[in-house]
């Protein structure tokens, strides 16, 4: 894989946030929306909202305002959230581990159960569990994230199994932040109590958010196997006398992983969408929190920043996904054609 | 094989400690939850300076952590608390408040005259959210004594109590957190008091976790003690929606919702037999301001009173309550709604849903068939509004009125009622009065409140109306005074710049084991932490 790619590929994708800066800030300016009225509420003059418009740079011209907004973006400075007035970056340093917290737990249950399933759902061609995979999948991308949302909490509330919301329990002492994934932390500080809590209120946002990727993943699996078990070297391997295990394991999955990695990359930009929704019925304080509070005040600072982010975690994962893609076929070459 | 039972046993002893490590922490926990009372709000609040802070989403913890001068009772009397008595001098412009004795802040300072003259600079130096009932009206603030501080007002002021008094009424501060805190920048440490509290409260606070939940727990050196039942810690929970409130509420994980849920929630929730449904009305009312402007009209519709009475008896009012609002709202009457208030009448006129009544109107207006349109748009922070806009909507079809309805959120609205040009006809929102001044409540609807300034968004003025309210300003006399804000009232019940449709009702759904609920109109969405307990 040419480094020359990457770094091409890298300048893109500062192309692209630029751009997708660019059309957030036209947008969420064109909203008729006074974002100051908003936060500052009732009990206010028309001079205390002004003196607000004027510390938070809002009296001045847009493209004024994106001009400094860019500048800020090159000292890592995102501006100020009108809403909590803190600097964005900070707010997002405190809400982003949450959400990261979360897709990683997510993406662990995808990855721990879809590729399991698809493969045993490809060796068991048209019998029960191939059936049963196909249901499931078929659930997980028909039904709405946020209907799953309640009716897992429907089902465990009522039986009080698992927590329902929150991210841990209130009497336990928050773990000392390193990391700021409460599991991690509190395995860093040896706080057994904390781990379980931790771990256990993760597990209905992480399969709800799960529930679709899932549903792909083993879908993906099963039909790509399907695909390579068909193949000639495999009835060579086979007719060499290795076991199925072997056969699947060895030859065949790895060659069937690789078209799995880039509906993955995918993936993850639709479950970073999902966390918008799973976070408020989990009462998950994440980056969706944050961002919904924000879009309906209209807080231009925070939502630039929020979308920046998440914009900027999809195309790097993506950009993951094609170098993985590149080092796993060295068939493909960096312009996508086979080579010779 | 002697081994393997060694390891075994091992195992079986790591198994039983940490089984019952767990166990003795499940009780302690258990324990710690009987004395703590945790709440839930939908949202969390922008910042939690009281000296900045205009919104909701915190009040129970405001008022256990801070305290004002009086407080208003559940009938709307002044109760006081860091205040014991005050007197008003004979012109009017000089209130001069004794204050409470043994009283401390959480930062161990006395609470006196001293810290009270410096929060007052601190609400006007920082000018934020409420402090225009300090900085419009306060002169200069005098030491008399050690417990004795005399506020000197620019003008007579009468009821400038009732000002201070109020959700968003002055609250201390402790000046030893502010010393602490505050930087060459930040001279009044607001930035640490966004999300710090400090003041002479019962509870102390412990932390804030964004996102999540905030904890307070008992002064020890509260000046009214610790006798009876109370509870030691409180934690208020941002939980968003409303069906995991009441998922919460049910299992026990939480004891009261502060703010209204979901009416389907609710109703559930009244059928559980260990769950107590409360329905208390507030001073937040919905509205829906009437244009008495006519822009872009082909002839005087809005600004014709006989149209706007028209529309006035064209509402169902008792629908709106019987049939969207249900346990969330009351019946109010006019703009003196509620008994607190100087001037109010209880044989005042009310409107009725009379359509009969309406269609004359119309006819002494000039309009027998109706034969207009007139544009509906609602805040969009209640479920219930849109309901409430297609039935009215169906009641002026009725009229040959056609009306177009739509809503639109916080941010979006502000800017649609910024000009008469671009303001609809009628606007259905909520409204609250800050504290029980009447004076200060009517002035809402003075020239000087129109938009961008404030919210008259109607545009209403009228040149009687206007002199009455100047009058009641300078009138020191509480007799004279409330005549002159009830004859203001009268021409606003003619004129209708506002159909008053109802009051929110603060549903509070709790557990019932929780004891001592108080509930004042005046503190929406919060009870006094104080006095709750655990049967």
């Amino acid at each position: 894989m040419p480094l020359q790619y990457v770094i091409r590929r890298f300048l893109w994708m500062v192309v692209t946030l630029i751009g997708v800066s660019l059309i957030t800030f036209i947008v969420t300016h064109a909203v008729p929306a006074d974002p100051i009225r908003a936060v500052a509420g009732m009990n206010v003059t028309g001079e205390q909202v002004e003196e607000l418009r004027r510390r938070y740079g809002l009296d001045k011209p847009l493209p004024i305002q994106y001009y400094r907004w860019l500048v800020g973006l090159t000292r890592g400075d995102l501006g100020r959230s009108i809403r909590t007035g803190q600097p964005v970056v900070e707010d997002l340093l405190r809400y982003a581990p949450a959400s990261l917290e979360l897709a990683l737990a997510a993406m662990t249950l995808v990855v721990l159960l879809g590729l399991p399933m698809g493969v045993i759902a490809a060796v068991n061609k048209d019998k029960s569990f191939d059936h049963m995979s196909r249901l499931i999948a078929l659930s997980g991308v028909s039904m709405p994230i946020f209907w799953v949302a309640l009716l897992l909490q429907m089902a465990f509330g009522r039986t009080g199994l698992l927590p329902i919301d929150g991210r841990i329990d209130i009497f336990i002492s928050l773990p000392p932040r390193v990391t700021g994934l409460y599991t991690v932390d509190s395995l860093l500080a040896g706080n057994l109590t904390a781990f379980k809590s931790a771990l256990t209120h993760v597990i209905l946002p992480a399969v709800n958010l799960a529930f679709g990727s899932l549903a792909v993943l083993t879908r993906i699996v099963r039909s790509s196997l399907l695909d390579v078990l068909g193949e000639d070297y495999v009835r060579t391997a086979r007719s060499k006398g290795l076991s199925e295990p072997k056969v699947i394991f060895l030859h065949a999955l790895r060659n069937a992983l690789i078209p799995t990695i880039t509906i993955m990359a995918m993936q993850m930009g639709l479950l970073i969408g999902g966390i918008f929704l799973v976070e408020i019925v989990f009462s998950w304080p994440g980056l969706g929190f944050y961002a919904i509070r924000s879009i309906t005040l209209v807080d231009f600072p925070a939502i630039m920043g929020v979308v920046l982010l998440l914009t900027t975690v999809y195309a790097v994962l993506n950009l993951v996904a094609d170098i993985l893609y590149g080092f796993m076929d060295p068939r493909i070459s960096v312009e996508g054609r086979l080579t010779k | 094989m002697k081994r393997k039972c060694k390891r075994l046993m091992l195992i079986g002893l790591v198994v039983l400690v940490a089984f019952g490590s767990l166990t003795v922490f499940q009780a302690l926990a258990q324990t710690e939850r009987e004395k703590t009372l945790i709440v839930t709000y939908p949202f969390e609040p922008s910042q939690i300076d009281p000296h900045a802070y205009s919104e909701a989403e915190v009040n129970i913890l405001m008022w256990g952590v801070y305290e004002s001068l009086y407080v208003y009772g559940s009938d709307g009397s002044l109760v006081p608390v860091l205040a014991t008595s005050y007197t008003v001098s004979e012109d009017g412009k000089t209130y001069t408040f004794v204050l409470r004795e043994g009283v401390k802040f959480h930062t161990g300072e006395d609470f006196n005259a001293n810290a009270v003259k410096w929060n007052v600079e601190r609400q006007m130096g920082l000018n934020l959210g409420p402090a225009r009932y300090v900085t419009d009206f306060v002169e200069s603030v005098e030491v008399v004594d050690k417990y004795i501080i005399a506020f000197h007002l620019k003008q007579p002021t009468p009821g400038y109590v009732l000002l201070l008094t109020g959700n968003w009424g002055l609250k201390f501060v402790s000046p030893g957190a502010v010393e602490e805190h505050k930087t060459a920048d930040d001279p009044w440490a607001h930035e640490w008091f966004r999300d710090h509290m400090s003041g002479t409260g019962p509870y102390k606070f412990i932390s804030y976790e964004h996102g999540q939940h905030i904890v307070v727990e008992k002064f020890d050196d509260y000046w009214g003690g610790w006798e009876g039942r109370h509870f030691d810690k409180i934690i208020e929970r941002i939980v968003p929606e409303s069906s995991t409130q009441r998922l919460l509420l049910e299992r026990g994980d939480i004891d009261l919702t502060c703010m209204p849920l979901e009416l389907e929630d609710i109703k559930a929730l009244q059928a559980n037999p260990s769950i107590t449904v409360t329905a208390e009305p507030t001073v937040l009312i919905f509205i829906i301001s009437v244009k008495t402007v006519d822009v872009g009209t082909t002839g005087p519709i809005m600004s014709n009173p006989k149209v706007r009475q028209a529309l006035a008896y064209a509402f169902n009012y008792d629908a709106v309550i019987d049939d969207i609002m249900g346990i969330k709202g009351s019946r109010i009457s006019d703009m003196l709604f509620d008994p607190a208030f100087e001037g109010y009448d209880p044989d005042h006129f009310v409107y009725t849903y009379d359509l009969e009544k309406a269609k004359e109107l119309l006819v002494e207006a000039g309009y027998p068939n109706g034969g207009f349109r007139l544009d509906l748009m609602w805040l969009a922070v209640f479920p219930e509004y849109p309901r409430i806009a297609q039935m009215y909507q169906a009641d002026l079809a009725k009229l040959g009125i056609t009306l177009a309805i739509h809503g639109e959120p916080p941010a979006t609205f502000i800017d649609r009622i910024a000009k008469p040009e671009t303001t609809p006809d009628l606007v259905l929102r909520p409204r609250a009065p800050s504290n029980a001044h009447s004076f200060d409540w009517i002035h809402g609807w003075t020239k000087s409140m129109w938009p961008p300034t404030a919210y008259n968004e109607g545009y209403y003025t009228n040149p009687a109306f206007e002199v009455l309210y100047e009058a009641a300003t300078g009138e020191i006399d509480d007799l004279k005074r409330a005549e002159l804000v009830r004859q203001a009232a009268r021409i606003a019940s003619e004129e209708v710049p506002v159909i008053w449709i109802a009051a929110v009702n603060d549903v509070m759904c709790h557990t019932s084991a929780l004891q001592g609920i108080v509930h004042s109109p005046w503190y929406m969405y919060t009870l006094w932490p104080y006095d709750l307990y655990r049967e």
